[in-house]
């Protein structure tokens, strides 16, 4: 067993002991051994079940918007991406800290498949700040791909350079392969830890955004990309639209794409660690125009 | 849903291009529809009441007109429905005519044209909400910031019309620049002489109220509801037992370079602002006074008379509430030691406008006569430079400063009244003289014997003589040639600037400043008082370099639009604001930075869940202060925001139509 | 041959201070422009959100064009710095989807300028005229 998972079973069982929470929810194993899953432990001798590894992948965070966690004092696991949406969640006035005990953890990347999240090898976020978890804990195997600095953008999310590279007609042949295979199970909202709205708008019966009685098949993309625009300056790079997905839709190349534009022209922002307004949310008279006399339209 | 179209013929306007029985019969068939009608002139009062009887006739509840821009006739029809009793914002115009009849030459196309126009205008209709304007009281008090020339006529004339008034000043006297001037241009008034009277006037005005030696702490709040913090600095000196005897002043031992008279005479530690200040009371710099910097001293203390010195003094911070606050903040003169081909601060005669100013005042530094500030033996030949960092694209200022053109000519005048053998230069670009008398004024000028040179000064530099003289080097337009001037004196026209604090003050006013750093009024042509925010209004050089004329007319337009105000007693907000749809906000507020106008605050509302009561943010408008631009709607992801008259449903229900 | 009867729909979405009232001048002044172009008005620029540029071009628009004041003219002070950022995005977004992104024109017209908004419409039309109707949006999802 590893030093972190040692680390969080001991310190869910004190907190559920001395009462100082009702709950620790964290990671479990899955049905398979490439599999963890969230998990919601309420006895001190339960503790025993938790784990923390490279497959803890699911962003546990948005559950403590959910009706059953409200009025209850929970523990909860977090790594890096996982506090960034919480520390947004806060921001937005959707949680208060005081309300929560958070156990951070040191992320040894997650898992893609066989190989390691390009969000992950991206990151240089993977372990909470001190200060704004109750306990951290470290300790972590970290692979050698993980270790040292990490990779850019560009060499991380290589699709997205990939696409760029293509005429307009391979990239819209492209997207339409991919949305093809969209079922619109909303999984990937669902999973998103920033999309958090009361009611979403395409759940919404009027104005209905997604217009039912016409073309159906029309509206996917208009799904996807009013997705991505909507999580886009806030996006915290956890990955889980797209492993989700049970169609593997690379959605995650939408925001990516969008944070890069943001990055590129109008400075750095990562949701969740830098302060909030988000970078959509203003906008002044020195930002470039791209749209003047001498722009490109 | 009952809904009346009405098409109009604007004469031959719309129907010679488009069809409109047509678009009447076509627009007639579509849901809800009840009645439609052609008709020659729907502004007339013929066409005003087809409609009334229209809707009198078939109860029609809501009225499409294709007509016109609604930037023409919309207030024309929706004060015809408030006399029928129905919302004025149940009627819905679609623009056939500016939009559609006018700029096309195809009756056929045209008429498609105007008929999906009138259908959009249907189907916004279809989802229209009724919309009222927020009436709120005003207070009816102004602040005043700025006790210069602007601020005290803004204030007179608010406290004549019988409102009280609250006159901030940051110096220990109220004045301004203006103060600081010998004589006025083009009539050569004394300053002090007209600007003396209207400052006791405002100190002793029933309706005023001075704050001197203040600044602005805080604003919150909005038109008609200021909530303004001011910070009244200590004076050290308690104002109630002062007399303003004077006694401290003369004995004070501190002495510093005195900044009224631009460092060309001392002043003491203990003082008043100048001879006429008002209040006429001295105030302690405690930077330069000994007792603040070495605990020893207390001379003032000792000496005076009515034992009013309170070294213990502390700065008092004063709470009130306004309907109206007049900026009226003027301006600084540059310091043109960047320019360094004037030697500014490197030659002690090489000297600004104002430091002339203060020369030739009688109650300046000198008593009115001129001297070289290097040996102190009066100049014979003065050279003036005008636009020292004024149009200037490299190492000043590009705008021009206005007003330095005639101060010349008025340099030049006095001179030559007062020191008959005095010679005056003067280099400029162009001379500018738009105002009532001022052409005539620098002719004056010439005739009495100033030598103009139409350019540019490359360098001034010492002269290397015993005297030590300057050098001025130029070239002479009219001549065409490089021309050399030996100068005993050197007078820059420098820039006018906005204050130092000018941005932070916007920032708490909620105001915008140009790229020159002067305040934004809300039109450049129509609203040359007003400000992007409702109940601030801009007086004198704040807003732009400006002539004392003009600033005091200036003055007077932002006093009658405060006395507007107060006199309607309360402010309406447009009735199209954003509205928040509460079942839908998190209170995420990411909204509340894309406003402009701050009118969005979080606020707690409570929900019963779940059998619970509970409490949770939501966004909240303050209808007041909307102007209904939608950025916020536009932005937020829930679809909790809206605007009203153009709500999401509507746009979409127009965009589905077309 | 296609290309010489084929007639884009244009849906503007026009700000009230500027874009609008640069539309009633060239009114006013009758010039005269194609008729493809119907126009919405909007308070201000910043009031269009990406879903309602999308819906349009999913409704059969041939394009789209948002016009509000130019950058440091907005009525509402800051309105078209939020509208330039997001239809920035929303472009981008386009192209990397292979949609013709061209297709959302974004551009300031002021309230006098009556000559930009003709040529605007003008020179739109034609662009659009050539580049045929507008499917893309619409057949993303439509599988042959």
């Amino acid at each position: 067993m590893c030093k972190i998972t040692e680390e969080l079973q001991q310190i869910a069982a004190e907190l559920l002991k001395e009462g100082k929470v009702d709950l620790v929810l964290g990671y479990t194993k899955g049905e398979q051994e490439e599999q963890s899953v969230p998990c919601i432990v309420t006895q001190p001798e339960d503790a025993s079940k938790l784990i923390f590894d490279e497959y803890s992948e699911k962003a546990l965070s948005k559950y403590l918007l959910e009706e059953s966690f409200q009025d209850k004092k929970v523990a909860i696991v977090l790594k890096g991406c996982d506090q960034r949406a919480f520390k947004l969640m806060q921001d937005e006035s959707r949680l208060g800290r005081e309300d929560v005990y958070l156990i951070g953890v040191e992320c040894p990347g997650m898992k893609w498949g066989e190989d390691l999240s390009p969000f992950c090898l991206h990151c240089d976020y993977r372990t909470p700040a001190k200060e704004d978890v109750d306990s951290l804990l470290t300790g972590a195997d970290i692979p050698e791909a993980m270790q040292g600095e990490p990779l850019d953008h560009e060499d991380s999310f290589t699709d997205i350079n990939r696409l760029e590279k293509m005429s307009k007609e391979e990239r819209f042949e492209f997207w339409k392969r991919q949305l093809n295979r969209c079922k619109r199970c909303y999984t990937c909202r669902n999973a998103c830890p920033v999309c958090t709205c009361r009611v979403c708008v395409f759940d919404r019966e009027n104005p209905d955004y997604i217009d039912r009685a016409k073309d159906q098949m029309a509206q996917h993309q208009f799904y996807h990309v009013i997705r991505a625009f909507h999580v886009s300056d806030r996006c915290v790079s956890c990955g889980e639209c797209a492993r989700v997905c049970p169609e593997g839709i690379p959605l995650h190349l939408l925001n990516q794409k969008l944070l890069r534009e943001l990055d590129k022209f109008y400075g750095e922002y990562q949701a969740g660690i830098d302060e909030v307004p988000t970078p959509l949310s203003h906008a002044n008279a020195d930002e470039p125009d791209f749209f003047g006399k001498e722009g490109k339209a | 849903m009952k809904i009346g179209v009405f098409i109009c013929w604007c004469g031959s306007n719309i129907k010679n291009m488009v069809d409109v029985e047509r678009v009447a019969e076509a627009t007639g068939k579509m849901p809800h529809v009840v009645y439609t009608q052609d008709v020659q002139y729907l502004c007339s009062e013929v066409g005003q009441s087809d409609i009334g009887n229209a809707i009198d006739e078939h109860q029609l509840d809501r009225v499409v007109i294709g007509a016109c821009s609604p930037r023409m006739h919309e207030t024309t029809f929706q004060q015809l429905m408030n006399r029928k009793g129905l919302n004025p914002y149940y009627v819905e115009i679609a623009n056939i005519r500016e939009h559609c009849s006018w700029v096309h030459t195809d009756k056929a196309k045209a008429t498609v044209k105007a008929i999906d126009l009138v259908k959009k205008a249907v189907a916004k209709s279809y989802y229209a909400v009724p919309l009222h304007a927020e009436s709120l009281p005003v207070n009816k008090r102004a602040l005043v910031i700025g006790g210069g020339i602007a601020g005290i006529q803004a204030a007179l004339d608010i406290a004549d019309a019988g409102y009280p008034v609250d006159l901030l000043e940051k110096e220990s006297s109220i004045g301004g620049k203006m103060a600081q001037f010998d004589k006025t241009f083009p009539t050569l008034d004394c300053s002090a002489c007209i600007l003396t009277p209207k400052m006791v006037e405002a100190a002793t005005h029933e309706n005023i109220t001075l704050h001197t030696y203040s600044e602005l702490e805080d604003v919150s709040g909005y038109v008609g509801n200021f909530h303004v913090t001011i910070r009244k600095r200590a004076t050290s000196v308690d104002e109630e037992r002062c007399t303003g005897c004077g006694e401290c002043v003369t004995k004070c031992p501190a002495k510093v370079d005195n900044e009224f008279d631009q460092g060309h005479s001392k002043r003491k530690a203990i003082y008043t602002l100048f001879a006429q200040a008002v209040p006429n009371k001295p105030v302690l710099d405690r930077k330069n006074c000994i007792y603040f910097k070495t605990g020893k001293c207390g001379v003032c203390k000792k000496i005076c008379p009515t034992d009013a010195i309170n070294y213990e003094m502390e700065d008092q911070l004063i709470e009130n509430d306004y309907g109206a606050i007049i900026v009226a903040t003027g301006f600084e003169l540059n310091e043109p030691t960047h320019l360094g081909e004037y030697h500014y601060g490197h030659h002690p005669d090489v000297i600004t406008s104002l430091e002339l100013e203060r020369m030739l005042n009688a109650s300046g530094p000198t008593q009115g006569k001129m001297y070289r500030p290097s040996n102190g033996k009066e100049p014979k030949r003065i050279v003036f430079i005008q636009c020292a960092g004024s149009r200037d694209r490299h190492d000043g200022n590009s705008y021009c400063s206005k007003v330095c053109c005639l101060y010349t000519a008025k340099h030049t005048i006095l001179l030559n009244e007062k020191f008959p053998d005095t010679e005056s230069y003067v280099f400029y670009i162009d001379v500018r003289t738009a105002g009532k008398n001022y052409e005539e004024f620098y002719e004056r000028a010439r005739q009495m014997g100033a030598n103009y040179l139409r350019g540019h000064v490359s360098k001034v530099e010492p002269l290397g003589d015993s005297d030590n003289r300057l050098l001025v080097r130029g070239y002479d337009g009219s001549l065409g040639e490089q021309t050399e001037i030996e100068a005993d004196l050197v007078v820059l026209a420098t820039s006018i600037e906005p204050q130092q604090g000018a941005k932070k003050l916007a920032g708490m006013l909620g105001i915008s400043s140009d790229r020159n750093g002067f305040y934004s009024e809300a039109h450049a042509k129509l609203k040359p008082v007003e400000t992007q925010t409702q109940g601030v209004y801009l007086a004198g050089v704040c807003q732009g370099p400006k002539d004392i004329p003009e600033a005091v007319s200036q003055a007077s337009g932002t006093a009658a639009k405060a006395i507007v105000l107060f006199n309607r007693g309360q402010v309406k907000g447009v009735p199209t604001t954003a509205m928040v749809d509460e079942e839908l906000c998190s209170g995420c507020m990411q909204c509340k930075p894309v406003c402009p106008y701050e009118a969005i605050s979080q606020e707690m509302i409570t929900e019963r869940a779940h059998g619970k009561a509970r409490q949770r943010p939501v966004a909240s408008i303050n209808r007041a202060l909307c102007q209904g631009c939608g950025a916020c709607a536009g932005l937020c992801r829930s679809g909790a925001m809206d605007i009203g008259g153009f709500t999401g449903r509507q746009l979409l229900a127009e965009v589905d139509t077309l | 041959m296609m290309q010489d009867t084929f007639e884009p729909k244009i849906i503007a979405f026009c700000c009230n201070w500027c874009s609008y009232a640069g539309a009633d001048l060239a009114g006013t002044g009758r010039l005269k422009y194609p008729e493809n172009i119907r126009i919405i008005r909007v308070p201000c620029s910043s009031r269009v959100d990406s879903a309602l540029v999308l819906r349009a071009f999913q409704n059969g628009a041939d394009g789209v064009m948002i016009a509000g004041c130019h950058p440091g003219d907005c009525h509402y002070d800051t309105g078209n710095y939020h509208t330039r950022k997001r239809m920035m995005l929303l472009k981008s977004l386009m192209e990397f989807m292979g949609l013709d992104e061209e297709r959302l024109l974004v551009k300031w017209i002021s309230g006098n300028e009556a000559d930009r908004f003709k040529d605007t419409v003008e020179s739109f039309t034609s662009k659009l005229k050539k580049m045929g109707a507008s499917g893309k949006v619409r057949d993303l999802r439509c599988a042959k």
